[in-house]
């Protein structure tokens, strides 16, 4: 088959980093995926290098804040008159097949909505810093698509799939554009959750592998102890390591010498550089101790409630701004954070507290730094919750219509897009299914959905597979 | 039932040619037929269609034992050849001939998979623990699985061989995530053979490898007294060969001559024995 169907034809351009001090430096090779006929698709000298994308990008890297097991659309970003009206009564149209659990009468949100900014924007309040933001959010309250059950629906909402094992959506995003950073990991998920898909989520599955995510810390550990695996050599300090990798590098050329050049083998002379440099590049990201007490305060962290929340922010900003592609930050602990199956009132006051404020200082300081332009914010959960009951004051989970907000890169602000019915169960107006969501984050990239394909397993993949449209509406 | 007894039918070699494949390509790095998962139209053409028909027929006949064909294979000249004639002028005539090597002209230099590059560390090191059987994984039923939380209690410093650690799917064991270990809920023909960054952290940082070669290290200093017999000796163990008088010259060079800090230099330089490229891309 042709290597025209559907593979675009990127070109390289020259790194960032031959211009830096840091300078050297081609992290070489990924797969011999050769056996998948990688002939096929693109191959390029370097494939981590910064590549130009299909389209004009608006966004140049991306930033996903996850709230890991559903905030509630009705009770944050999507106001339902009617819910309030109609509580207590039951859903006067028909639940859908598959439930994740028995649903009881309409509960209204225990929450008021206020309009704020230029725009109008109605926001609860559980949200009272973000919502001065809300004239730079574009809010999807059309969203759907995912599944019942947070496993499937994180893999849905990260992967595209979930049934199958698919890559990443950042996976797909470093396929197709590289970084600008080859000193850092391209794909950063920080503090991810390891349940529910774990390493799915962030994975490269068929795509080469210097797609896939790194993760720093997960979960169940605070920020602050957050850490890239084996960054750090228990006892040697960086002149006897240097000294160990300048012994390595002679035996692996002479092992060259020996046994015939390869990507592979050449590419673990690089491999090992990078490696090295990582190892100082990724502390330093890391130490927010040149950041000003302003700063700090901004994310929140001088309060113990949103100090590992703001951290994480904080730090993503720090990766964002030396080129980091794409950034998860997800807010998840040991325990079922957003997912109110009962306690609906306290659980999301107290997640909404530990985010809130880190979330609107992380805008403000993009905005200040002149980087919200050209980075894409998106937020949400891997599904929202049902407007009616579950037990007396939970809600259960709704994945088939709930809120997602996006900021920065290309969308347009002081919006929301589509609407779910009168009470916030099913998406209605202007639906956009988690392809969708997908088609126009790849095409917010520059990347169009369509044509960032992998042949694999004798076809051609995508992130959006055989589906996705580009809600066009909401580019500004 | 049916499907089972078909599979294992001898009146037909489809599932023979099938299984041999893989273990062809566990040896040379590339099955006969490149698509080891897809036999059907959209996979690959066989690159030696009688070897593959007699090897299935051989497997067969010898009552589908697994052992004898690994005999078979290791024994065979094609297994036996280097992966570099020494006159450049062939070298370069085999290139023009055989790109890809899939005619076999030389031994395709392929990479170890990521449980025998860490048992190798623990064979080398002479901590490998070699029981046989039991429990892979240590913990209570349902204390490995994870539903909302992300608190891993796997552990994985068993010295056993890797086969016994135990494989979650959500959180799999770092090094084996670093050198390719398959997605655990699919199962896959063949593995990857990546290069990235994070494999030289680990290389460079794990505790395994250290601890491994702190043991080699100590080993080697009770057993000889001379740095050059535990230089010697440790190439040996590491890659089948003694060291040339140029390696020899460099890595006693390394060691230095101070007594002082001299089991440190010695177990860093079995560290750089694990993390160079010959310790694990078989030639």
């Amino acid at each position: 088959m042709s290597p025209a169907s559907g593979n675009p034809s990127l070109a390289t351009r020259r790194r960032m980093l031959k211009s830096t001090a840091i300078g050297f430096g081609q992290l070489a090779f990924a797969s011999m995926l050769a056996k998948e006929s990688a002939a096929d698709n693109f191959a390029v000298a370097d494939p981590l290098a910064a590549k130009v994308p299909h389209l004009p990008a608006r966004a140049k890297r991306v930033v996903f804040l996850f709230m890991k097991g559903g905030p509630s659309h009705v009770d944050t970003f999507d106001p339902k008159p009617l819910l309030d009206r109609d509580h207590g009564k039951p859903l006067p149209f028909d639940l859908p097949r598959v439930l994740f659990a028995p649903q009881g009468n309409l509960l209204r949100s225990p929450w008021k909505f206020k309009q704020y900014g230029q725009s109008g924007l109605p926001v609860s309040e559980l949200f009272p810093h973000v919502a001065q933001h809300v004239d730079d959010l574009c809010i999807l309250r059309s969203v759907h698509g995912t599944n019942p059950a947070h496993g499937g629906a994180l893999l849905k909402l990260h992967t595209g799939s979930d049934q199958f094992v698919r890559p990443s959506m950042g996976s797909w995003v470093i396929y197709g554009l590289g970084t600008e950073n080859e000193n850092l990991p391209a794909f950063v998920t920080i503090c991810p959750t390891l349940a529910h898909g774990g390493v799915n989520n962030w994975g490269a599955a068929f795509l080469p592998a210097h797609c896939q995510g790194t993760p720093i810390g997960n979960a169940s550990l605070p920020s602050e102890k957050a850490m890239v695996k084996h960054i750090r050599n228990r006892r040697l300090d960086l002149t006897e390591q240097r000294r160990q990798l300048d012994l390595i590098a002679s035996m692996n050329r002479d092992h060259i010498e020996a046994v015939g050049s390869s990507q592979a083998l050449e590419g673990r002379l690089n491999a090992f550089e990078l490696a090295f440099r990582m190892q100082t590049a990724m502390p330093e990201v890391q130490d927010l101790s040149d950041e000003t007490a302003m700063t700090q305060r901004m994310y929140g962290m001088d309060d113990a409630v949103t100090a590992d929340f703001g951290r994480q922010c904080l730090m993503a900003r720090r990766f964002l701004e030396r080129g980091v592609r794409f950034v998860q930050v997800t807010h998840s602990d040991s325990e079922v954070q957003w997912d109110q199956h009962g306690n609906l009132y306290q659980g999301h006051a107290k997640n909404a507290a530990e985010v809130d404020k880190p979330i609107a200082g992380f805008l403000q300081d993009l905005k200040d730094r002149g980087l919200l332009e050209d980075t894409l914010v998106l937020w949400g959960g891997e599904f929202g919750r049902t407007p009616t009951a579950q037990g007396t004051n939970g809600r259960d989970h709704n994945p088939h219509g709930f809120t997602m907000w996006m900021a920065g890169g290309g969308v347009r602000p002081g919006m929301a897009y589509g609407a779910t019915d009168d009470y916030g169960y099913y998406a209605a107006e202007n639906k956009m299914h988690v392809h969708d969501l997908h088609a126009t984050l790849l095409h917010l990239m520059g990347l169009d959905h369509e044509r960032l394909t992998y042949r694999f397993a004798g076809r051609d993949f995508r992130l959006t597979d055989v589906a996705g449209r580009v809600a066009t509406d909401i580019l500004a | 039932m049916q499907f089972a007894q078909w599979l294992a039918d001898t009146s037909h070699p489809l599932t023979a040619r099938v299984y041999i494949n893989r273990v062809w390509g566990w040896h040379f790095g590339t099955g006969i037929v490149a698509s080891t998962e897809n036999f059907g139209k959209l996979g690959d053409q066989p690159s030696h269609p009688q070897l593959l028909d007699w090897l299935a027929r051989q497997f067969m006949q010898s009552g589908w034992s697994t052992k004898s064909m690994h005999r078979l294979m290791v024994l065979s000249s094609t297994y036996q050849m280097a992966s570099r004639h020494e006159d450049p002028a062939v070298t370069q005539r085999l290139a023009e001939l055989d790109p890809d090597n899939r005619l076999l002209s030389h031994f395709p230099v392929r990479r170890l998979e990521a449980e025998p590059i860490r048992d190798a560390m623990l064979a080398v090191s002479g901590t490998l623990d070699r029981t046989f059987g039991g429990k892979t994984v240590p913990l209570r039923n349902r204390q490995f699985v994870f539903n909302h939380t992300s608190q891993d209690f796997t552990r994985y410093d068993s010295r056993r061989r890797a086969m016994y650690l135990p494989i979650i799917r959500n959180n799999l064991y770092s090094l084996f995530t670093q050198f390719d270990y398959p997605d655990p809920t699919t199962p896959t023909g063949s593995r990857n053979e990546t290069v990235v960054a994070p494999q030289a952290l680990l290389m460079l940082n794990a505790d395994v490898v250290l601890d491994s070669a702190d043991a080699w290290a100590e080993r080697l200093s009770k057993k000889f007294e001379e740095p050059t017999d535990r230089v010697q000796h440790a190439y040996v163990q590491a890659f089948g060969r003694p060291a040339t008088d140029v390696e020899l010259e460099r890595a006693l060079a390394f060691l230095g001559s101070e007594e002082s800090g001299s089991f440190g230099r010695l177990a860093l330089f079995c560290h750089s024995l694990f993390a160079s490229n010959e310790f694990i891309y078989l030639r």
